[in-house]
C-alpha cells in the first residue's frame, strides 16, 4: 500500500517537472509546426469570401500568448471544395492546439481584446500570424541551440 | 455702374482663372497624393539586421526635385537622419541598427511640398545576410567531405545553398541546406579538385526573405596527383595486357594440347538425335557414346596412373644400313623414329 502511494506521489512529481524541463525544445517545434501549417493554409482559403478577421499586428512582446489565442480563435472560412475543405479542417484542428507556453503567468498582463483588432483579409491575416511566429521563433532560438546536437552525440 | 460691375466681374474672373492655371500647371508637374503612381518605389534592404538603405530612383518621372523621407514603426514619423543622395538630390535614406525593428510593420513616406505617399512593409522580408564565411572542408574519412562555414547571424534564421562542383563538372551542383552550418559530401574522389561556395538568406523560420547573400569566397579540396603516377601507366598500359595475353596464349596452347583439360572445362555435349545409340552401340556407355576417347575417359578416374611408354633402341641391322648409306648419327634415327602412342587403343599389337 505504501509502494503504491510512494509511485503516485513519484508520477505526479514527475508530471510536474517534466513539461518545464521539455518546454523551450518543445515550444519552438510547436511553432515551427504552426508556422508551416500557416504555409499550407494559405493554399486552402477563400480568398473571395468577404468576411474579415480580427487581425493582431505589431504586437507587443508580452502579449504574444494572447495574440496566439486571437489568431487560433479567429472564425477562419474554408474554400467549398470538398477536398480543400477537408484539409482545411485538419489544418485547423492543428492550428487551434494549445501552445506550450514557457511559463504560466501569475498575473495577466493587459492586453488588447481580439475585437480590437483591425479586420484585415483572410490573406493577410495569415501573414500576420506568420510574422508573430517568426519574431517567436527568432527570439526563442537561442534556446535549443544549447540543447541541440547535430547528430554526433548519440 | 453696369461697366464697373462688368470689368469688376472680368477682372475676379480673370483672378480665380490665374491661380487655377497655376495650379493646374503645379499638378502637371508635381501631382497630388493621390497620383501615387508618379512617386518613385522606396525599396528597402536590411543588411543583416545592423544597418538599412531605403532607397528611390530620384531620376525616373518628373519629381526631380528633393524628395523627404519619413518613417516609423507605431510612434509618430520622423524623418530620415541620413540621406543618401544622387548629384544634388536626395535617393535614399540609411537606417542604423537602433531605427531597425523587422518585426514591426515598417512605414515609410516619400514627401514632396504638398503632397506625399505612404508605403508598408514587413522589414523582416527583407534581411539580407552577409555572405558566409570561415568556409573549411576536410575529409572525414576516404571518401567523405565535410564542408563547415561561419554566418554572422543566428544559424535558426538562416538557410544556405551550397553549390558544389569537380574539375571536370561544367555546371555546379545545389543543395540546400537548412538551420546547420554544415554540409557532408559522400562519395569524392580525391584526384579530382572539388570548389565549393555557400550563400544563405533569412528564411523560413525567422523572414521570408527572398534575397540571397553574396557568394562567400570559394574553397577548393583535392586534386592530388599521386607520386607514383609515372609508373603506374606503364604497369597498367604494358605489364597488364602483357600478363593477360601471356595467360591467354598459355590457356590456348594447353586447351590445344591436352585434350583432357579440354574436356574439363569444354564438355562435350552430345547429339541428342544419336539417343538410340547409348543403348544399341555403346551399350550404356557414356563416356564412348558421347564422344570421349577410352583412354581419356580412363584418364579421368580418380584412380587413374599413366602407362608408361616404352622407348627402345632400333634393331642392330638398321643401324647397320643406314651406316652403309654414310649418314651421319643424328639423321640415322630420324626417319624410323615414331614417338610412342601413349593414349592409342593398342599400343602393342
Amino acid at each position: 500500500m505504501e509502494r503504491i502511494v510512494i509511485y503516485c506521489l513519484v508520477i505526479i512529481f514527475s508530471g510536474t517537472v517534466a513539461p518545464k524541463h521539455s518546454s523551450p525544445i518543445r515550444r519552438q517545434t510547436r511553432m515551427v509546426q504552426l508556422l508551416q501549417i500557416v504555409q499550407q493554409l494559405k493554399t486552402c482559403m477563400n480568398d473571395t469570401d468577404p468576411a474579415l478577421l480580427p487581425t493582431p499586428d505589431n504586437v507587443e512582446k508580452h502579449c504574444e500568448e494572447s495574440a496566439i489565442k486571437c489568431f487560433q480563435e479567429a472564425p477562419l472560412t474554408p474554400y467549398d471544395d470538398e477536398e480543400k475543405k477537408m484539409r482545411f479542417d485538419v489544418l485547423i484542428k492543428q492550428l487551434r492546439r494549445k501552445l506550450p507556453w514557457r511559463e504560466a503567468k501569475k498575473t495577466k498582463p493587459k492586453c488588447p481584446s481580439c475585437d480590437s483588432f483591425e479586420k484585415k483579409p483572410p490573406q493577410e491575416f495569415l501573414d500576420s500570424l506568420r510574422s508573430l511566429l517568426q519574431k517567436m521563433i527568432s527570439y526563442d532560438q537561442h534556446h535549443p541551440h544549447h540543447h541541440r546536437c547535430h547528430g554526433h552525440c548519440t | 455702374m453696369l461697366l464697373l460691375l462688368a470689368l469688376l466681374g472680368v477682372a475676379m474672373n480673370l483672378v480665380s482663372l490665374t491661380p487655377q492655371r497655376s495650379q493646374d500647371t503645379m499638378a502637371d508637374f508635381l501631382p497630388m497624393s493621390t497620383a501615387s503612381a508618379t512617386f518613385p518605389n522606396v525599396q528597402c534592404w536590411v543588411f543583416n539586421v545592423e544597418f538599412m538603405n531605403c532607397t528611390w530612383d530620384s531620376s525616373s518621372g518628373p519629381q526631380s526635385t528633393n524628395l523627404t523621407l519619413y518613417y516609423w514603426y507605431r510612434d509618430p514619423p520622423k524623418e530620415c537622419s541620413q540621406y543618401l543622395f544622387a548629384g544634388a538630390i536626395t535617393s535614399g535614406c540609411w537606417f542604423g541598427r537602433e531605427d531597425i525593428d523587422i518585426y514591426n510593420n515598417f512605414n515609410v513616406e516619400l514627401r514632396a511640398p504638398g503632397r506625399h505617399f505612404k508605403q508598408e512593409m514587413k522589414l523582416q522580408d527583407l534581411v539580407i545576410p552577409w555572405a558566409p564565411d570561415n568556409l573549411t572542408v576536410y575529409s572525414v574519412n576516404d571518401s567523405q567531405l565535410e564542408l563547415k562555414w561561419a554566418s554572422s547571424y543566428k544559424a535558426t534564421c538562416l538557410q544556405h545553398l551550397v553549390q558544389y562542383k569537380s574539375d571536370i563538372d561544367s555546371s555546379w551542383t545545389e543543395q540546400y541546406v537548412h538551420q546547420r552550418q554544415q554540409f557532408g559530401l559522400p562519395s569524392v574522389d580525391e584526384h579530382k579538385l572539388y570548389t565549393f561556395r555557400v550563400r544563405s538568406r533569412f528564411r523560413p523560420y525567422c523572414g521570408n526573405a527572398q534575397q540571397w547573400s553574396q557568394w562567400s569566397p570559394v574553397v577548393q579540396w583535392g586534386g592530388r596527383r599521386p607520386r607514383e603516377r609515372p609508373s603506374l601507366p606503364v604497369l597498367e598500359t604494358v605489364l597488364v595486357p602483357l600478363g593477360l595475353l601471356t595467360g591467354f596464349i598459355f590457356l590456348i596452347t594447353m586447351l590445344t594440347r591436352l585434350e583432357r583439360v579440354w574436356v574439363v572445362l569444354m564438355p562435350r555435349i552430345p547429339s541428342l538425335n544419336s539417343l538410340d545409340d547409348l543403348v544399341t552401340t555403346h551399350q550404356g556407355n557414356f563416356s564412348t557414346w558421347s564422344g570421349v576417347s577410352k583412354g581419356l575417359a580412363e584418364s579421368l578416374q580418380p584412380d587413374y596412373s599413366e602407362r608408361l611408354c616404352h622407348v627402345s633402341e632400333l634393331p642392330q641391322k638398321a643401324g647397320a644400313q643406314s651406316e652403309g648409306s654414310g649418314g651421319s648419327p643424328c639423321s640415322q634415327h630420324n626417319p624410323y623414329w615414331a614417338p610412342p602412342p601413349c593414349y592409342s587403343l593398342d599400343p602393342e599389337p
